[in-house]
């Protein structure tokens, strides 16, 4: 059997008594790329919320590389990198000041180097010095994916990562993360929400599909423990 | 991550958030021009002369570094958390507590700015000389503990929508002994008569519980 990256078990999540995550249990492989599918409010975002360690479950449980997301440890979050609808960025840096002070936090060894790369690789490497309230939202993504590329992650979580991105972003999104990572061999498990299901053959190797907070099709082995 | 790793990392967020205040001084302009009014308004609605303002002083002061001090920290975390910098900080490998002490360091220095100021524009206006070491202690002590719990408070309030209103209410109970302490010693030290060092042993531990109190609470505050 091959290693997996992710797993949950009866995964659920509440709000005020409504379940927006229903005992979702799924396996995924190390190296999968796999799609989130489903309508507003069927639950990916809390999903990859969950997984991310910024929401706690309700009930079931959900591991990452072995980590238990609900412990919240250094270890796990080493392993992750998330992209979220919104940036996640200070809005008066320059893309160079916030990419560094991440760089720091995440012990980026090779930190000027592998901004400058990243920046190249995303396009946007003539905007270094800018304050990045004063970037269009493509602009934003673009530093947001190469901000969850710094830390060279195991495993992505995306939630709908195409957001603002123009041809030339969703091509340069396909190199990077959802076919492969340009300059890092390792293979990155990619869990990716999204709404765009004409792109989803391009670059997915399995999918879930939500609704209401239930999977209802999905090409993984679900968990029956 | 290990103890060292995490005060370099504390260090660096710090810096950043120095940068980031330095940069949007929206908070910190609103603190001051009020602390400036308010100054202004209490050295022309009493006639502060002779012995008369060394009884109202510690009152005045405290009243306006109170005030503009929860003006300036009731937003301390909602840029963060408007622009997603909160949830990217706590998706890192940084720790909860780092967080917090580093918010807390920066809104205490940029405080501090704030009120060694308006003390030395109050020892023109009062013809006091309130800006003398003794003061400035009692002022920086009072400070830290204010600060340490309105930042904690701050964070609690962050996903409410009325969190700015919430916070006087929250925080001005909890902060009454420490506030009394802070005037009493404020008042010993104008007076020159009584010994402050009772006052102020009084006020650095309830800034020492309320710093160690919020900083423990922080990781449960959201």
């Amino acid at each position: 059997m091959q290693d997996l990256a992710i797993e949950t078990n009866r995964l659920t999540r509440r709000y005020n008594g409504l379940p927006a995550l229903n005992r979702v249990s799924i396996q995924i492989t190390s190296g999968s790329r796999i799609a989130l599918l489903g309508n507003n409010g069927s639950g990916k975002t809390t999903l990859l919320t969950i997984l991310s360690t910024l929401l706690q479950p309700s009930e079931g449980s959900a591991t990452i590389l072995g980590y238990d997301v609900a412990k919240k440890s250094t270890a796990l979050r080493n392993v992750i990198g998330f992209i979220r609808h919104q940036p996640m960025l200070y809005e008066n840096f320059s893309p160079v000041e916030d990419l560094e002070l991440f760089a720091k936090i995440y012990r980026v060894s090779d930190a000027r180097e592998r901004i400058t790369r990243l920046l190249t690789n995303v396009g946007i490497w003539h905007l270094r010095d800018e304050a990045i309230g004063t970037l269009s939202r493509g602009q934003k993504q673009r530093l947001m994916i190469a901000k969850a590329l710094l830390h060279k992650p195991k495993v992505l979580l995306l939630d709908e990562p195409e957001i603002g991105l123009d041809q030339n972003g969703l091509r340069m999104l396909d190199e990077l993360i959802l076919m492969r990572e340009k300059e890092d061999s390792t293979p990155i498990t990619v869990l990716a929400a999204t709404h765009r299901e004409d792109r989803v053959a391009t670059w997915a190797t399995g999918f879930v599909r939500l609704e209401r907070g239930q999977i209802i099709e999905t090409t993984l082995s679900e968990n029956t423990e | 991550m290990t103890f060292p790793t995490q005060i370099e990392i504390g260090i660096k967020l710090f810096e950043a958030n120095l940068k980031q205040a330095w940069r949007d001084k929206t908070n910190w302009v609103t603190a001051g021009m009020f602390a400036i009014t308010a100054l202004l308004l209490y050295s022309f609605a009493f006639n502060l002369t002779g012995g008369l303002v060394r009884n109202l002083l510690p009152g005045v002061i405290w009243t306006v570094f109170l005030f503009s001090g929860i003006f300036a920290t009731a937003q301390s975390f909602q840029q963060d958390r408007q622009h997603g910098i909160l949830d990217a900080l706590k998706i890192s490998p940084i720790h909860p507590m780092t967080i917090y002490i580093a918010k807390t360091l920066t809104n205490i220095l940029m405080l501090l700015l704030i009120e060694f100021a308006l003390l030395l524009g109050a020892t023109i206006l009062f013809s006091e000389p309130l800006f003398v070491p003794q003061l400035l202690l009692i002022v920086t002590i009072g400070t830290i503990g204010y600060t340490a719990l309105s930042t904690l408070l701050s964070a609690i309030n962050l996903d409410r929508d009325n969190g700015g209103l919430l916070l006087p209410v929250l925080a001005l109970p909890l902060l009454v002994p420490l506030l009394i302490a802070s005037v009493e010693a404020t008042s010993a030290s104008l007076q020159q008569e009584a010994s402050t060092a009772p006052w102020i042993l009084l006020l650095s531990l309830f800034t020492i519980w309320s710093a160690a109190i919020a900083t423990l609470m922080f990781p449960l505050a959201d």
